[in-house]
């Protein structure tokens, strides 16, 4: 997991993710995500797929779009996002499909409840010849 | 970090305007020597700026003694818009929309209910739905759901979830008359619906507690409080359902600021005027998920109220008050000697009207508001009572509660959860948990002292001591 890095805050909680292309940087913050929530790296199978299509202004908004759409999966179905297929990425929208299994079905506990997905010191770009970035969670 | 805060009064450090390029007002903040320290040590002075920033705010930037770095606004932050002028931030009121803080009082002293607080905890624990994502005992069709946003705790009430005296002691009578339900989106409602009554998780919390001391014995009559009483207090929010109409509401306000020409250093701070159709509805979602929010306290305060008879075969449970933490409200204060409407944003911090205030109960009128002021898990919490001080100086606001110190992260690695209910148990403090992780998060080290927090708002004459209460037992979210 040296692609995620559990950052501090204060009150709540973000993480530091890296990638070598976009559609990976989203993937990884997708699980850093739900690490974070499980306390830990986790497995879970595929036998739902949700597809999801986001617009946005640029790829800084667009990461954090992705991220409360998977938020809102999970709080309403107990979604456990474990992979995700892209079949468009541009810095303003997104077409995905995204894969993985109801909470009841996994042996996991959720040990931090994340609500939101926030703005605070949100950074999306490159980095030589990684895409890099950071997103804090309300907790 | 050092700063050019400079210390104009005791317990008030001004942030000047040339603190930060494009403040409009300048900043203050209330702290004592042992708490501005923490302050200076995160974004907390730099927030606060940036708030001073914003278009059409009037006073000052405020910042309580509780105050840490937030998202946006700092928590324990405070400032007021000019309604014609000015704007609304969707950060400037948080993602849980009306957190707040409900004490009740009973009729048990602390030796008599010390025998049954093991089955009280078990049958709260079991009564009261919390944790992440858990969903509650009711089930409500969109149109109920619609109801209790249009009526927030009223609505409660007359659905047997209380009597008409408890909305008297709810901060707004539990209802907030801006609220349209039709501004709520679809997803905000899909994840409110499952989650009225039911505690949450984070830093909430129900607490049955003991009044420990008393300061002000006359004031304490007036709220009913007394020596040794033993009281509950609910700490809770909107849950889903305001975080998403934050996050909703993010993205309208970040999408038309442009439009009004407005720019911020940080997205979290994105506002629309007051006055704009984006503005008007925001405000409208905000006061729908703040009926939300009380009216998922009035329910959780019914069942509180059975758990006890179920266990202890009587007693009777008052609200001694009900406030909001993470709001926006439509209030008249003084600015430089004149009368202005504003919208207060409170993120983190309380109302604390004085006496003889539109907006305190009628019989609390001769005395004030009670501020309700939480501490941490296994520390002590204050009844105060706001001041015309609080109203001359922070538009009738104080603290919120302890403020953290430490992230969730480092609480983490530092305490084992069996260790930290080993050491509250040897305190005489029991302690249910959704999870062991959730529990550590919150360990009192975690927290500044509230003590301290509360004694800074004391002697600064914002918000004056009247109880101070114990924790007996703990269930946290």
């Amino acid at each position: 997991m040296e692609y995620i890095r559990v950052l501090e805050h204060p009150s709540d909680i973000g993480i530091e993710v890296h990638g070598l292309t976009l559609e990976e940087l989203f993937r990884n913050a997708a699980y850093g995500m739900y690490c974070i929530m499980f306390g830990g790296p986790y497995e879970s199978n595929r036998e739902y797929v949700i597809q999801v299509s986001l617009k946005s202004t640029d790829p800084e908004r667009l990461l954090v779009q992705w991220l409360n759409e998977l938020l809102y999966y999970f709080e309403t179905s107990g979604f456990i996002f474990i992979d995700a297929s892209f079949e468009e990425l541009s810095g303003t929208s997104l077409k995905s499909r995204i894969f993985g299994a109801p909470l009841l079905h996994a042996n996991l506990e959720v040990c931090v409840g994340i609500k939101a997905v926030t703005y605070h010191r949100l950074l999306l770009e490159r980095r030589n010849e990684l895409w890099y970035a950071q997103v804090y969670f309300d907790v | 970090m050092t700063t050019t805060l400079k210390q104009i009064a005791p317990y008030r450090y001004l942030v000047p305007k040339n603190f930060k390029k494009g403040m409009l007002i300048e900043g203050l903040i209330f702290a004592s020597d042992e708490l501005i320290g923490a302050i200076q040590n995160d974004e907390t002075i730099q927030q606060v700026a940036n708030v001073a920033a914003l278009p059409g705010m009037v006073g000052y930037s405020l910042a309580m003694p509780d105050a840490h770095q937030g998202y946006g606004f700092a928590i324990g932050g405070v400032a007021a818009a000019d309604v014609e002028k000015g704007v609304v931030s969707a950060g400037g009121v948080g993602f849980d929309i009306n957190c707040g803080v409900r004490l009740l009082s009973t009729d048990f002293t602390i030796d008599e209910l010390r025998p049954y607080l093991d089955n009280l905890l078990n049958e709260l624990f079991r009564a009261i739905p919390c944790g992440t994502g858990k969903g509650g005992r009711l089930t409500i069709t969109q149109n109920v759901l619609d109801e209790v946003l249009q009526r927030g705790a009223q609505w409660a009430v007359e659905n047997r979830f209380g009597t008409p005296e408890d909305i008297d002691h709810t901060e707004e009578h539990g209802c907030m008359i801006h609220a349209q339900a039709s501004t709520v989106s679809k997803r905000a409602k899909e994840r409110g619906a499952p989650q009225l009554g039911t505690l949450g998780s984070g830093n909430h919390f129900i607490e049955i507690q003991y009044v420990a001391d008393i300061y002000d014995q006359s004031v304490a009559n007036v709220f009913g409080i007394q020596l040794n009483q033993i009281c509950v207090m609910i700490h809770s929010g909107s849950r889903g359902l305001g975080h998403q109409v934050c996050s909703d509401y993010l993205e309208t306000m970040n999408e038309a600021m442009s439009k009004y020409n407005i720019h911020v250093d940080d997205r979290q701070l994105a506002c629309v005027p007051i006055q704009s159709k984006e503005g008007q509805a925001y405000i409208a979602a905000m006061a729908a998920s703040a009926n939300f929010a009380f009216a998922n306290r009035q329910i959780m305060t019914h069942w509180i109220r059975e758990s006890f008879h179920s266990v202890l075969k009587r007693g009777t449970l008052q609200i001694v008050y009900d406030v909001a933490h993470n709001i926006a409200k439509f209030e008249t204060h003084q600015v430089h000697g004149k009368a202005h409407k504003v919208l207060v944003h409170r993120k983190g911090a309380t109302r604390a009207f004085p006496a003889n205030t539109p907006g305190v109960p009628m019989d609390y009128l001769t005395v004030g508001q009670p501020v309700l002021v939480p501490g941490s898990m296994g520390t002590a919490s204050y009844v105060l009572v706001g001041t015309q001080r609080a109203m001359e100086e922070t538009f009738g606001s104080t603290c919120h509660g302890a403020g953290r110190a430490m992230s969730r992260h480092a609480a983490k690695k530092q305490e084992s959860a069996d260790r930290l209910i080993a050491e509250l148990k040897a305190k005489g403090i029991l302690v249910r948990g959704a999870t062991k992780s959730g529990l550590v998060e919150e360990k009192p080290e975690a927290y500044k002292n509230v003590d301290q927090v509360v004694e800074v708002m004391h002697n600064a004459g914002i918000a004056r001591k009247v109880a101070r209460l114990l924790p007996l037992g703990v269930i946290k979210g």
